[in-house]
Order: structure tokens, then C-alpha cells, then sequence
């Protein structure tokens, strides 16, 4: 067991890679891949050398290679071999593939300070769900708000958000980035409202540079809604998807307890 | 009830009769499978309202808030008139066909497969709700007792194609269809449907669209069931012998071809001229690439309701200019009589800068677009666009355009120098160039901001493979060949 | 410095000795404060004022990052240290191991060494802050001026315990041992209040508070409990610790790689696993430190937070990962190489496989960026920006769960490198060990389960569920060790552990820990600082200097790594000293520890010579690596908002583009009109103004009809609409004449008309001449003085002119006659008409601009925010805690040496 350590954890590395590469479908990017193995690679070199036997058994096969003790054949192998390896993960890495150049995209942009709405400075850090705040105690009329947003909704987002909040609208996959998928957990259930309220009013030209706002299909929507009605949607989207928006009171009062 | 609606049912109903009594000696049919989960009217009603009145109303007439919104229209449900089936021509569906169809949605529709979200036990509470709106009571007095057999489908071979193209010609289905399944046929314009709406053929190229699948069982059942409600009847008279069904459902499944979306529109180098000829063999031998296209709902007036759903683009370059031969599918030739041009736009950044590119819509104020656009009225018009409301025409400057419309498809070619001067768009082999494009159908009405359009894509002229990729690996493995030499030295030397 | 490294034991233990040793510290620190006054005071004066200078062309902020970050890291360093020393003394006393206090003492000779060097830097940065940032600096200290000399006040105090604690090792032993350990409290006690006094500054520029708008202090208290100053407090404490324990153990990793007798590579190996046992346990509840400053911080500020996690630096965290994976993988590799130098060890490396698979798949999940990078095909692969699969690794409840079991992980291969050589005797061992793995297990699953469970859940609700993980995993460690001890009480040994008996790589692991705490340090602190972007205090100063952008991650990774470069070379100069001293020593009195060795045991590791190049080879490699990662995650720079600036020259395009934001922004206009569909009507719709300007008054053309409605709006008024609108050029607009033209071209883009309008060169002029209008200025407009008050010319004239009131007047005299206009009445005019109430309903800031405004008139300088000039009696302050130290110093020194006479001579 001990004497094949290095061919143990060779195939190791190789399992782990075609594990990888072939069993995770959609496949995953090149620079996941490329952490993970590197992370595997350490892993393995690692454990190899945390135990004086196994890292002497693990070197053995390589220092009869270097130290002229293998079977020529095999060295000349392992010589050529080590080299060849070498410069076909260059070549790989050189290849041409001519893939549209990444472009580096902030999901979730920082929202400036203040934004304008219909001219009134809007300041985000204060700002709160206006609707959400008044009928807190009031679940009929916050439904009725609900349903309100709802036809807002159908008729202004769910071309592109989708018939069920995923993202997945008739017209979605002709626009890249694809639009925000609302019942992913990582969407606006991390956000407060005054995010979404700052996405929606601003829109794609609204974000920053980071973001790259020359892609972003969503519309300027204070120019077509209210701010009455885009809060109305922003209780429909948290509602319909079955999330609640980030707050921070809720949290503080949780801790008290 | 408008009297216009009733008149459809009557006929509906009288279509329905003869179409029973006509095909069900000829058809293998076998007993309509049961239901397997009993109905929850009150379930069913709280799943409907809560995911379908939004387009079909809460009444089931097809006029939810977003009806008006999306194209083709929701379906109404108080005729109960469905197109996707298993049952005989103008009967109505099973539960199971019902249950599909919430299932997997209608492609091409803005219907969407629910399975992904609803379970599957409350897919059947909405089978048996839907069923309520049906208004003059079919669903109780005559549901479906037989629902026609589908058997394995043969394979796709040559000769069963070839047959398929035969029976194609034969049995007409280009008056509709076009002589090459696009949809263009002499008899495709002005179509309606039952409730009044105008209704175009499918066009078999784009089987991503095919309201029914697009798997062989799917077409076949389509010929011989029909859809309900549209021109499409059943073939069932007309096309008696199931292999002949099969194999013209062969026929157009081959005439499908699957989109090939990409990032990159690649353009080749040639050593000549690039053809003029957009049917030339060098064109049809240059790689391509689609483009998804959506509507234009982002500015005023927004539109909801597109035509086009995808543009073909080729690229070819040579060391003195560069080409680009955009292709689409359109039924109509509109070149702007009665209706709006067809016409098609590609833009690109006027001056490539710093990693920011204009906003994909036109451009923005500060960043410039270039648009080449060419409308089958008036052929190429150049302009510069800061954003939709500033459009500049501007000279072509060497900029050309050839077009043509050819059996129910657009092929037109956009060239340009590759050298121009400052303040133009470089294109260069290995520079990246974002483009975006944009398609305007007149027979659907579309101009200005009415359109399809598409976000930033990249055109690339390919370049020769640069020497440092050979250079590179032998350096490296020189490299460290070098190092296991000293290894070697090192470790023989000192004795173990 | 050489004096300073002098051991205690050279000289005969005596108070006068200990406090000469002292003193010398309290002398060297007054020197360099008295040295940085005088240059800081000298430079300032000397050079031209200004808002920013510049360091001979290199950029401020980052020569103020450098400083404040080595700075920082020694402090970190001589503040972590005591707290291990006094842990490590008190074990010694009670365990009664020799062993133990001289390792205290080993970590306590760095220290005072280190000291030195802490306030050199110390003195730097102030310097730099000055010069550099001089309006900032005198804000600051200016508002936190209390603090400042409570700061200096314990400073000599610090100074003085800690050389105290050092100098009187050999003195106070034995019976008076327990007042040694009463000093080394104090030395922590005095170094945290250190700390959290120098956290109140650097929290308030991140989240300020007790500021009013216009940025006076309104609550002192308020400004230093401000969100995020107890956050930090703790988490920086926890830190020091770690990264203290961390250096301490690289310390000793270099001496055993350059040691050259076993029982010194004995010693040096038994340091190092202290101090690395140390850092990690400071390490472990460190994460849950950062998640509540975190937490405070979304709290202050969503923006904040979100360009902290989110946003332009969520893209860092991928580095943090990176580095905090690495962490827990190389303390694991270390505690598994040194069970090699226990005999019975080897009896638990069957658990190394399972743990080294959770470890990795651990790292794994925790290294899933949240954001993915993908090309664009990969991207329409994955059917969007994240992957159905691992977008599940790439969020917070992921992360937590994968953290929580590395921590579980290590903690359980600490406790078998604990157990490595004895048998536990007790009667209910079996039962035990049970129970153990039952504890440690049920943890396991509930970190598991409710990591699981969180992807079901919302997110508010989901945040609570990482209490509920730590709080499993604390408390399963916590069992586990209440039962661990006394299950091991009268243990059987197998054997000693073989000290000294290691490979050389696990001490590149422990310098590992080292370089990978140091630069993680550098990197969160960068965060943490970055995250302000382009502010000086959040929200409030902003930083307008031309440093002001963030730069990229690429470039801020490699500053990362000078820094640490930087560190390690200044860490290697007191290493060098230290051991020089030890040299010394050694060479006068001879090898005399005794450390328990394995003297006859087989060594096969043989003694080199010395290794330094490869440790310093393995320091640049490492850090290469970080700063290379650092270059391969999406790059930015980030500028604040531009200044949009209006000239001749300007297109008609980005003119109207101004005007549009002056219409938006600064004019108020929309207030009453409206530019879209929706909008206010108490004013004309502005999109038909352009077009139907031409016809309002005949003979009149549209431009110029346009420039009247804005300037003189009474003049024309539309018919139907009320006289209510204020000219532009007067408060609360203030525009210049440019501006109010740039408006004019965007009204007519916004009528669907070509932009006629001209800037010609007298409307630049005349608004230069303008200038930025002073907020005093501004103040007096808005509330009302120029009605009755003629100042340069404009106003009334029922009160007197005051454009040369500095003249006859003082500051103080000004504010008093706002406040109480009946203090007195000026000759000539009539008593009793400036309304009583009328100072005092401005708010203090503005009333404070207004005095600044007239006196500067008069050329007389007066702090808008109300403060004294910041340096004026800081000087005498200064000389007075330095004299007062010094002279106290030098009474107890006479004392000590009148006893040490008397004793002698007894």
C-alpha cells in the first residue's frame, strides 16, 4: 500500500478531474475548475507530506527516477514525460479559442448614496417600503396592495422575470445577463427594498460602471410607473417568490430575545 | 356572447360532427386513459388565480391583465377549443392532453412549462378547474372517449424523408407552408383563427416554435389530430396510411434546424474576393452563428409583440474589406406598401474606448453608435445614434449593401473597407468589436423602436495563429527539461 | 533598540535597574513625540496651506497606507504578545514549569524590542497625516481632541508597564511573582484601552455618528461608540492575539531552522507549537468577530455593505477564501507532522484520510466565488451568470456550514495530537470516548442539517441559523474538552514527545501561518478601509484630493505584498537582535537551560547551515501567489463622480446633459415643474417650455425669453400659474450664469429642439469670479441677514453693514451678537429689530459658517467647524504629559536608587 503512495494519489488527481470536468452538468467555468484542482493538487501533495513514511514512499518512485536507480525505460519516460506534461498545459493555455473576451460583472452593484426620482433626491440609506410600512398591522390591505402589484407585474415585468418569478420569461434568453431569477435565494431576498426600489427606478442605465450598464436590458422605470406602483410590484415580486426582503430591525429584534 | 363568437362555435361544432363521422373508422384510436387525481374545484381555483388569470382572466376568457401584452393571445377557455391533442379532429382533449400541456407549455408562446414549478398533483387540480370555464357545457356532455394510438415512430431514414418531400408537394402543404417550409406560402397571408386573430403558418425551419414539441410523435400527432380552432386541419383524410403521416412528419422534422447561439460572430479570411452572391458556396461554407433576439420593451413605445425571434449571421474578411450576410426568416416581402419595410440594423461602437461600451438600445450620449441599416424599401442607410431619440444620418462611406428576399428568407450582405479612417470603427484580425443587431417585420407592423433586437455581441476577424503559441510551450518545456538536468546532477552526485 | 534588547538577567536583579531600563523607554518615546511635533508644527508652517499636499509626487494614500498598515502590524504585534505571555506566565506558576516562564519571557523580549519600532512608525504616519491630509488631520483632531490626550497619556503609560513587566523579570520572582502577573495584566489592560482608543478614529471615518449635518460634533460619546468602533474593538483584540501567537511561532521557526544543538531545536519546537497553538485558538472565533463588524456595517450602510460584499471588493473575498483555507490546512499539516514526534501518535493517523477529504472539501465550497467568472459561452451554458450546482456553494449558508466543520476539523486534530501519547486509565474511558465522538458528531450534523435547511428558508430567518452552527460547534468543543481533561487525569504515557524532532517543513508550515496571517491582515484591512472609496469620514468628508480613486485589485494585492515584505524584513532585524543577544549570553555564561529533550533518540534530521535565503525565497514566492491571485480577479478603478465643469468649449450635448442635472439636482426645479409624464404641475411643464418661449413675449426671442423666466421670473408669468418661483441666481439655487444657460439648452433638447445657446467667455468669468460660494454666504441668504445687512455691496441697509465687522469685532463677539441680537446695538441704529429668535434657529454649523464667512472677510481666520486651531495648544499640552512623565520617572529612579545605596550599604 505504502510503496504505490505516488500512483495512489496520481490517480487520484486524474479521478478527481474527470469527476469534475464530466460529472457536473451544466459544466462548470474553466476558472472554478482551475480552483478546484488547484485546491485538490494542494490537498493531496499535503496530506502526502504530513506523515514522515508516507512522504519518504510518496518521493520513492521520483528519487529512483532521478537517482538512476529505475529501470532506464522508465526513466527516460518519466524525463521526457515531465517536460512534454509542461508544455502542453502551456500550449493549453496559449491555444487560441477565440472566446468572447470576459467581461467581469458585478451581480449585486452598490447603490450610490442618493438617486433621483421624478427629480426628488432620494436618499437609499433611509430609505424604506413606504407601503410595507404603513399597513404593517394591516395584512388585508397589504394583500390588497399585493394584488395590485401583481397586475403591475404581468403586465410591465413578466416578460422577461417570467410567469413564475425565475427569471425565465418569454423573451429572457435573448438578453445577457439574463434577468434576475427571483425564487434564487440569492437574489432579492439578500437585498432590502430600497435596492430593488433603486434597480427598478434607475434601471440598467442606472448602475454603475462595474455593473456594466450598457447591458442591462431593464428599463428606466420611473419613466412608465409611480413610485406608488413600483412598490406595489416590489411587495408582489417578494410575495409571489415566496421571500421576504432583508431588514435589519427584524434581525436585532431576533437577537434580543 | 357575441355573435360573432357564436357563429365560430356553431361552425366549430358542425367541423366537429363531420370530422368525427369522417375519421374514426380510419383512425386506431383506443379508450381515453382515466385521471388519476380526483378533482379539488376550490384548489384548483385558489393555483388558477394565484398562476394563470394573470393572462387568461379569472373568468377563463383569455383577457387577464397581461393578455393584451403578449402574442400570440392567452388562450380562452370558454370555447374549449385546444389545439394540442391525442384526440380525433375538433373533439376535445383529454385530461392527460390538458395536463401536458400545463406540463411543458407551448413553445413559441409565452406559456411556460410548469412543471418546473407547480407539483404535479396540482397540475390536475388546474386540468379539472380549467374545464369549468368551458361554457356551453362539452366537457360533461362530450368528453373524449377515444384518443388516437401513437406508435413508435420509424427511423429517420433518406428514403423516408424523401418520401415525406413527395407528399409535401403532393398533398399541398407549401400553399401554406412554402415550397421551403418557411412559412411563406401563396396562401399564408391573411389567415385568422377561430376567435378572429390573425394567424400565420408555422414555419417548419424553426422547430424551437412548434406549439406542439417538436419531436417526430409530436409533428405526427399533429397531422393526424389537427389544431382545433386554426387552419391547420387533420391530415387524416387526406394522408390515410399512418406511414405516409410518418413519413412526412419526417420530412419536416428534417427541414428543423437548431439554433446555434453564440457570443462570437467569427469572421474567415479568405484569399479572393468575398462573393456577392449571398448563395454563393464560399458563403455557405463560412461558419454561423444566431443571435436571440427579444422585443424592444425597454423604451417608448415598447413592443410586446415581435416576430422575430432570431437573425443568422455569417462573417468574411479579406485583406481589403469585410463582410457580413445577415439571414432571417420572414414570410412576408414587405417593401413598404400598405405596411412598414422590413428592414434590419447592425451597430457597432463608433470608437471602441476604455472597456465601456454604449448602451446596447442605439447608443447613449456619450457613447456613439454606428448603425448600417438596410430596409428592403430603400436599401442601406447609415446613421450615428446617441441614444434612440438621436439618430444622425450620415454618409455610407464606403459602406455597401446587397439584399435580397428569396422563398420566405432575407439574405443581405453588409460590407465595408477594413482600413477607414480615424473616428470610424476599427476592425481589425484579433480585435474584438461589440455588435448588436435589430430586425423590423412591416407586415407586423414594426419600425422605429417597434422591433426585435439583440444586446452586445462580438464580431471577430479571425487571425492567423500568432507564432507565440508555439513558442510558448517549447520555451516551458525547455525550460524544465533544464531543471530536471540540474535534479539530475544535483541528486546523482551526493549519494543517497 | 540595542538598549532596550538587553536581558534582565544580564545585570543583578534590582529595582534601580529595572527602572533604569524603564526609563530609558519613557525618554526614548518623549524624544520621538517631541521630535514629531516639532517637524509636524515645522513642516506645516513652513509650507503653503493647502487642503492636500503631496509627497514629492508619490501618491498620498498610498504612502499612508503603507505606514499605517506596518504601524498597525507592529502594534497588533506588541499588543497580541503580552496577552500569550501573561497566559503562558500564569501556566508556569501553576504548573510550576520552568519551561513556561521562560518561554514568556522569550515572547515578552520581542515585544520590548518590538516597541520601539511600533512608535516609530507611530510617529511617521502622524507626520505624514499632518503634512499630507492637513484639513482632514485637523478635523479630526479637532473633534476627537479628548481622546488624543488620553491616547498620549497612555501611551507613556504602556510604555512604562511593559518595560516594567520586562525589565523586572528577574527581580520580582518568587514570592513576588504574583506582582509581576499583576504588571503583565496591566500591560494588556493599559494596551487594549491603547486600542480602543485609537479604533474611535479610524471606526468614525468609516461610520461616523454625533455629527450634525454640517459636520460639527454634536455628542461626543455618540462619535465613539459609533457602529462599528466595538465591532472592531473586538475584533482586532482577537487578532493581535492570533497574529502575535503567529509571528511569535515563525520566531521560533527560524531559530530551529538555524538552530545548531538539539536542545535548542527542542526549545524552539515547543515555542513554535505554543505559538501556533495560540494563534489558532485567537483564530477560530475570529470569523464570528468579522461577522458582526460585517453585520454592523450593512447596517450603517447598505451601500456600504454592499460594495463590501457585493459590490467592487466582493471579488477580495475570493483571496480571503484563499488565504483562510489555507490557514486551516497548514495548522492541520503542522499538527499532523508533529504527531510524527509523539510515540503512540501513530495510532490516530488513520483519521488524517477522512479529515483531509472534509478539510479540502471544506476549502472547496468555501473558495466557490459567489460570482462566478465565466466566459460568455460558459455562461450561456450555465444559463446565466450562476451555476444551478455551485451557485448552492457560493452563498453565506454554504459557507458558514463549510467554515464551521474546518473548524470542527482542526479542533478534533488538536485534540488528537493532545492525546498522541497516553492511554487514558480512568474506569469510564470507553464511555468517554463515546461520548466524545457522540458530541462531536451531533455538531457535525447540525451544522450539516441546518445548512441544509437554510436553503429552505428565507433569508432573514436563515441569517439566525449561523448562531445556531457556531453555537453547536463552541459548545460541542467545550464538552469535548470538559471531558478530555479529566479523562487524561493520570493518563498513561506511551513516551515524551520527542521535541525537536520534526521536519523542516513544518516549520515552513508555521512561517506559512505567519506570511499568510500577516498579508491576510493587510488584505481585510484594506477592505475594510477601501470600502470607503472616495470618502474620507463616510458620507460625509469627502476625500476631494486626486488619490481619491479606488484602485484596482490587481495593484492593491501587490501593495499588500510589499507591505508584508516590508514587515517581515523589520521583523527580521528584531529576530536577528534577539537571537544576537542570545549569542551573547550564551557565550558568557554557557549553555544553561535544561530544556527536556530526547538526547539519544534517532535524529534523522540533520542539522543544516543556516537557512535564511530559503525562507526568505519561500516568504516572496508566497506572497507572489497572493498578489498573482490578486491579478486574475476582474479589474477596476473606481473614480468618485465627476465634477462636470462648463466652458466655452462645452457641445451642446453635454451642456444640456448639465443642465438636465442642474434641474434635477442643485436647481430644485422639479419640485414644481415636470420633465415627464409624471411629475409636479404647480409650475409649467417644462417639456413645452422651449417651444412655446418664442411666442410668450412678443419681440422677444426664445433664448432670451427663457433667460428672463429663469433669472427674473416675476417679470413674465404664465398665465394661470402663481408668482412663487425664485430666481435661479439666488439662494437656494445659486447658480452662475453658465449654469442657468446650460439649463436653457437642456430645456430646448427637451422641447425637441436644436440647442441655440452659447456659453460665451463673460459667463465662465463671472462665475469664477463668484467662485464657490462660501456656506456662510450661502447661510446668510437663506436666512435672511442680507435683508437688513449690506455685506459686499448686496443687501439692505436696516441693520449695519458687516463686511468689515472682523475689523472691530472678534469671533467671539460676532457669535454672541447672533445669539443675543439686545447684547448690544451697534451707534446709529435702532435697538431691538433683529428678531430675538433669529441666531438661534440657524443650526450650529451654519451659524459657526457665517462667523467664518464675515471674519474672513476682515482676513481673520476662524474654524467653520467651530473648533480652535488644531495644533495651538496641543504643543503645551504635549510638553506637559512628557514632563510630567518624565519627571515622575525620575523620582521613582532617584527613590530606587537611594534604596539600592541603603541596601547596599546594609
Amino acid at each position: 500500500m505504502r510503496r504505490h503512495t505516488l500512483y495512489i494519489a496520481i490517480m487520484l488527481w486524474l479521478a478527481i478531474l474527470a469527476g469534475l470536468k464530466f460529472g457536473v452538468r451544466p459544466p462548470m467555468p474553466a476558472s472554478v475548475l482551475m480552483i478546484y484542482m488547484t485546491l485538490s493538487t494542494i490537498a493531496i501533495i499535503l496530506f502526502a507530506a504530513a506523515d514522515e513514511a508516507r512522504f519518504q514512499a510518496f518521493l520513492a518512485p521520483l528519487r529512483a527516477v532521478f537517482e538512476g536507480r529505475a529501470p532506464k525505460a522508465v526513466q527516460l519516460l518519466v524525463l521526457a514525460g515531465i517536460p512534454l506534461l509542461a508544455g502542453w498545459g502551456a500550449w493549453l493555455r496559449t491555444a487560441p479559442s477565440w472566446d468572447a473576451p470576459f467581461e467581469p460583472r458585478v451581480v449585486h452593484p452598490e447603490p450610490p448614496s442618493t438617486f433621483n426620482f421624478h427629480g426628488k433626491r432620494i436618499d437609499t440609506a433611509s430609505l424604506k417600503n413606504p407601503l410595507r410600512a404603513a399597513h404593517e398591522k394591516d395584512p388585508a390591505q397589504l394583500e390588497k396592495l399585493t394584488a395590485e402589484g401583481k397586475t403591475i407585474y404581468y403586465q410591465n415585468c413578466f416578460f422577461c422575470h417570467g410567469d413564475a418569478l425565475a427569471g425565465d420569461g418569454h423573451f429572457a434568453n435573448a438578453f445577457s445577463p439574463i434577468p434576475a431569477n427571483f425564487r434564487d435565494v440569492g437574489t432579492i431576498s439578500m437585498l432590502q427594498e430600497s435596492f430593488v426600489f433603486w434597480r427598478v427606478s434607475t434601471g440598467g442605465p442606472g448602475l454603475p460602471r462595474a455593473a456594466t450598464p450598457w447591458l442591462s436590458a431593464m428599463p428606466v422605470w420611473q419613466n412608465f410607473l409611480t413610485e406608488d406602483e413600483i412598490w406595489k410590484a416590489i411587495l408582489y415580486i417578494y410575495a409571489g417568490s415566496g421571500s421576504t426582503p432583508r431588514t435589519w430591525d427584524e434581525e436585532t429584534k431576533h437577537e434580543k430575545h | 356572447m357575441k355573435s360573432t363568437d357564436f357563429l365560430g362555435m356553431i361552425c366549430a361544432l358542425a367541423f366537429c360532427a363531420s370530422a368525427l363521422a369522417a375519421d374514426a373508422p380510419k383512425l386506431k384510436t383506443e379508450p381515453v386513459k382515466p385521471t388519476p387525481v380526483a378533482a379539488d374545484l376550490d384548489a384548483g381555483k385558489k393555483l388558477y388565480q394565484r398562476w394563470c388569470a394573470q393572462c387568461h382572466g379569472n373568468e377563463g376568457k383569455g383577457d387577464g391583465p397581461a393578455a393584451d401584452f403578449v402574442y400570440p393571445r392567452p388562450r380562452d377557455f370558454t370555447l374549449a377549443i385546444f389545439k394540442v391533442r391525442t384526440t380525433p379532429s375538433g373533439q376535445l382533449p383529454t385530461d392527460h392532453d390538458l395536463f401536458h400541456i400545463i406540463s411543458e407549455g407551448l413553445p413559441g408562446t409565452s406559456m411556460p412549462a410548469w412543471k418546473k414549478f407547480i407539483p404535479e398533483n396540482e397540475r390536475w387540480q388546474l386540468v379539472h378547474y380549467v374545464k369549468t370555464f368551458d361554457s356551453l357545457g362539452l366537457f360533461k356532455e362530450e368528453p373524449a372517449k377515444e384518443q388516437v394510438v401513437i406508435d413508435a415512430a420509424p427511423k429517420m431514414t433518406p428514403e423516408l424523408i424523401a418520401k415525406g418531400k413527395e407528399l409535401y408537394q403532393q398533398k399541398k402543404c407549401w400553399q401554406c407552408h412554402g415550397p421551403t417550409g418557411r412559412g411563406d406560402g401563396p396562401s399564408s397571408a391573411g389567415m385568422k383563427d377561430e376567435w378572429g386573430f390573425p394567424i400565420r403558418p408555422v414555419n417548419f425551419t424553426k422547430s424551437w416554435r412548434f406549439r406542439g414539441g417538436d419531436r417526430i410523435e409530436d409533428i405526427y400527432r399533429t397531422f393526424t389530430t389537427g389544431f382545433n380552432g386554426t387552419p391547420m386541419p387533420s391530415f387524416v383524410d387526406a394522408i390515410p396510411a399512418a406511414e405516409d403521416r410518418w413519413a412526412l412528419a419526417a420530412f419536416v422534422k428534417s427541414l428543423a434546424r437548431p439554433q446555434k447561439n453564440a457570443q462570437v460572430l467569427k469572421a474567415g479570411n479568405i484569399a479572393g474576393e468575398i462573393p456577392a452572391d449571398p448563395y454563393a458556396k464560399e458563403w455557405e461554407a463560412a461558419e454561423f452563428a444566431d443571435f436571440p433576439l427579444a422585443g424592444q420593451i425597454i423604451l417608448e413605445p415598447r413592443w410586446f409583440k415581435p416576430v422575430h425571434d432570431v437573425i443568422t449571421a455569417r462573417a468574411l474578411y479579406n485583406d481589403k474589406e469585410i463582410a457580413i450576410l445577415l439571414e432571417w426568416d420572414d414570410g412576408t416581402n414587405n417593401t413598404g406598401i400598405g405596411k412598414p419595410a422590413d428592414e434590419v440594423a447592425l451597430q457597432m461602437p463608433v470608437q471602441a474606448s476604455d472597456g465601456v461600451k454604449p448602451y446596447f438600445i442605439l447608443g447613449d450620449d456619450k457613447h456613439a453608435v454606428d448603425v448600417w441599416r438596410w430596409s428592403a424599401k430603400d436599401g442601406l442607410q447609415r446613421y450615428t445614434a446617441e441614444g434612440a431619440s438621436k439618430q444622425t444620418p450620415r454618409e455610407a462611406g464606403g459602406v455597401v449593401a446587397q439584399g435580397g428576399y428569396k422563398e420566405g428568407q432575407y439574405r443581405v450582405i453588409l460590407r465595408r473597407p477594413l482600413r477607414v479612417g480615424a473616428g470610424e470603427t476599427a476592425i481589425e484580425p484579433g480585435r474584438f468589436v461589440p455588435i448588436a443587431f435589430q430586425l423590423r417585420d412591416g407586415d407586423n407592423g414594426e419600425e422605429g423602436l417597434k422591433m426585435s433586437l439583440s444586446t452586445w455581441y462580438y464580431l471577430l476577424p479571425q487571425p492567423a495563429t500568432p507564432l507565440t503559441v508555439v513558442l510558448w510551450p517549447l520555451g516551458i518545456g525547455f525550460l524544465t527539461l533544464g531543471g530536471e538536468f540540474w535534479l539530475l546532477r544535483r541528486m546523482r552526485r551526493r549519494p543517497s | 533598540m540595542a538598549t532596550a534588547s538587553a536581558t534582565p538577567s544580564a545585570a543583578a536583579p534590582s529595582a534601580f535597574a529595572a527602572l533604569k531600563g524603564t526609563y530609558k523607554g519613557v525618554l526614548k518615546i518623549s524624544l520621538m513625540l517631541a521630535a514629531t511635533y516639532l517637524v509636524a508644527q515645522g513642516l506645516s508652517s513652513y509650507l503653503p496651506a493647502a487642503d492636500y499636499r503631496s509627497l514629492f509626487g508619490f501618491p498620498n494614500r498610498i504612502a499612508v497606507w503603507v505606514i499605517a498598515e506596518l504601524h498597525l502590524m507592529f502594534a497588533a504585534f506588541v499588543l497580541g504578545v503580552p496577552i500569550f505571555a501573561v497566559i503562558t506566565e500564569f501556566v508556569g506558576v501553576t504548573t510550576k514549569e520552568k519551561r513556561y516562564d521562560d518561554l514568556a519571557r522569550e515572547f515578552t523580549k520581542l515585544l520590548a524590542m518590538a516597541y520601539t519600532l511600533t512608535a516609530v512608525l507611530g510617529c511617521i504616519l502622524l507626520v505624514l497625516l499632518i503634512v499630507l491630509y492637513p484639513k482632514l488631520t485637523g478635523y479630526m483632531s479637532g473633534m476627537f481632541k479628548p481622546t488624543w490626550l488620553l491616547y498620549i497619556v497612555l501611551i507613556f503609560g504602556e510604555v512604562i508597564i511593559a518595560y516594567l513587566y520586562w525589565y523586572s523579570w528577574d527581580l520580582l520572582q518568587g514570592s513576588r511573582k504574583k506582582w509581576h502577573l499583576l504588571l503583565g495584566v496591566l500591560v494588556n489592560v493599559w494596551g487594549t484601552a491603547l486600542l480602543f482608543v485609537a479604533d474611535i478614529w479610524v471606526t468614525f471615518m468609516m461610520s461616523p455618528a454625533g455629527i450634525d449635518d454640517a459636520g460639527n460634533l454634536t455628542s461626543l460619546w455618540a462619535a465613539i461608540n459609533n457602529p462599528t468602533w466595538m465591532p472592531i474593538n473586538i475584533h482586532r483584540l482577537l487578532a493581535n492575539v492570533a497574529f502575535g501567537g503567529s509571528i511569535a511561532a515563525a520566531y521560533a521557526a527560524v531559530r530551529f531552522l538555524n538552530a545548531k544543538t538539539d536542545e535548542e531545536r527542542a526549545r524552539f519546537d515547543w515555542m513554535g507549537y505554543i505559538g501556533s497553538f495560540i494563534a489558532i485558538g485567537a483564530f477560530i472565533p475570529l470569523p464570528f468577530a468579522g461577522y458582526w463588524l460585517g453585520r454592523e456595517i450593512y447596517q450603517f450602510s447598505q451601500q456600504m455593505g454592499v460594495s463590501m460584499m457585493g459590490g467592487s471588493f466582493a471579488w477580495l473575498w475570493i483571496l480571503q477564501a484563499m488565504l483562510i483555507g489555507g490557514l486551516f490546512l497548514a495548522s492541520n499539516f503542522y499538527l499532523w507532522l508533529g504527531m510524527g514526534r509523539i510515540p503512540g501518535a501513530e495510532r490516530y493517523v488513520k483519521f488524517q484520510v477522512p479529515m483531509m477529504i472534509l478539510l479540502t472539501i471544506g476549502f472547496i465550497v468555501w473558495a466557490t466565488p459567489r460570482s462566478i467568472m465565466a466566459s460568455g459561452a460558459e455562461m450561456s451554458a450555465m444559463g446565466g451568470s450562476h451555476h444551478p450546482f455551485l451557485g448552492l456553494f457560493g452563498v453565506m449558508a454554504a459557507k458558514n456550514t463549510a467554515v464551521n466543520l474546518m473548524i470542527l476539523t482542526t479542533f478534533f486534530s488538536f485534540m488528537l495530537y493532545r492525546r498522541g501519547n497516553r492511554i487514558p486509565t480512568v474506569s469510564w474511558a470507553a464511555m468517554g470516548k463515546i461520548v466524545q465522538a457522540l458530541v462531536i458528531a451531533a455538531a457535525a450534523g447540525v451544522v450539516l442539517g441546518y445548512g441544509i435547511y437554510s436553503y429552505y428558508v428565507p433569508s432573514n430567518i436563515r441569517i439566525g441559523f449561523s448562531i445556531y452552527q457556531v453555537g453547536a460547534v463552541l459548545s460541542a468543543m467545550a464538552i469535548f474538552v470538559a471531558i478530555d481533561i479529566p479523562l487524561l487525569r493520570g493518563a498513561k504515557e506511551i513516551g515524551a514527545i520527542r521535541w525537536g524532532q520534526i521536519p523542516a517543513r513544518a516549520q515552513y508550515a508555521l512561517f506559512f501561518l505567519a506570511i499568510s496571517f500577516t498579508w491576510l491582515m493587510g488584505l481585510m484591512g484594506y477592505i475594510r478601509s477601501g470600502i470607503r472609496q472616495y470618502w474620507h469620514i463616510y458620507g460625509r468628508v469627502m476625500d476631494e484630493s486626486a488619490n481619491a480613486y479606488t484602485m484596482m485589485h490587481g495593484h492593491a494585492t501587490i501593495i499588500v505584498s510589499i507591505i508584508t515584505v516590508i514587515f517581515f524584513l523589520l521583523v527580521s532585524v528584531v529576530f536577528w537582535m534577539a537571537s544576537r543577544n542570545d549569542e551573547k549570553k550564551k557565550k558568557k555564561k554557557g549553555p544553561g537551560s535544561t530544556f527536556p529533550h530526547a538526547e539519544n533518540s534517532e535524529c534523522h534530521f540533520r542539522p543544516r547551515k543556516t537557512r535564511t535565503w530559503p525562507l526568505f525565497l519561500f516568504l516572496l514566492a508566497t506572497v507572489s501567489i497572493y498578489s498573482y491571485v490578486g491579478q486574475l480577479v476582474p479589474q477596476f478603478e473606481e473614480y468618485p463622480p465627476e465634477k462636470k465643469v462648463i466652458t466655452v468649449s462645452t457641445p451642446p450635448a453635454e451642456l444640456a446633459a448639465i443642465g438636465e442635472e442642474l434641474v434635477r439636482v442643485k436647481g430644485g426645479c422639479l419640485i414644481c415643474h415636470k420633465v415627464t409624464e409624471t411629475g409636479n404641475v404647480r409650475g409649467p411643464d417644462l417639456r413645452k417650455a422651449a417651444g412655446q418661449a418664442a411666442t410668450r413675449k412678443p419681440g422677444m426671442d426664445a433664448e432670451a425669453y427663457l433667460l428672463e423666466s429663469i433669472t427674473q421670473p416675476d417679470v413674465f408669468l404664465v398665465p394661470g400659474y402663481p408668482k412663487m418661483m425664485p430666481s435661479a441666481l439666488k439662494p437656494p439655487a445659486n447658480m452662475n450664469l453658465a449654469e442657468v444657460k446650460s439649463i436653457i439648452a437642456y430645456l430646448q433638447t427637451l422641447g425637441g429642439a436644436e440647442v441655440t445657446v452659447k456659453i460665451v467667455a463673460e459667463d465662465i468669468k463671472a462665475a469664477k469670479a463668484s467662485g464657490p460660494v462660501h456656506k456662510g454666504k450661502e447661510a446668510m441668504g437663506i436666512y435672511g441677514c442680507v435683508g437688513c445687512h449690506k455685506i459686499e455691496g448686496e443687501g439692505g441697509e436696516v441693520g449695519p453693514e458687516l463686511t468689515k465687522v472682523g475689523a472691530g469685532r472678534t469671533a467671539e463677539e460676532v457669535m454672541k451678537k447672533i445669539l443675543d441680537p439686545a447684547a448690544w446695538t451697534t451707534p446709529n441704529f435702532q435697538a431691538g429689530i433683529m428678531p430675538a429668535n433669529l441666531g438661534k434657529s440657524i443650526p450650529e454649523g451654519e451659524r459657526h459658517e457665517i462667523v467664518a464667512y464675515l471674519m474672513g472677510l476682515s482676513g481673520i481666520h476662524y474654524s467653520p467647524t467651530g473648533a480652535e486651531s488644531p495644533w495651538s495648544h496641543e504643543g503645551v499640552r504635549l510638553g506637559l504629559v512628557i514632563l510630567i512623565f518624565n519627571l515622575g520617572m525620575l523620582a521613582a529612579l532617584a527613590i530606587a536608587a537611594r534604596r539600592e545605596k541603603q541596601r547596599k550599604a546594609a
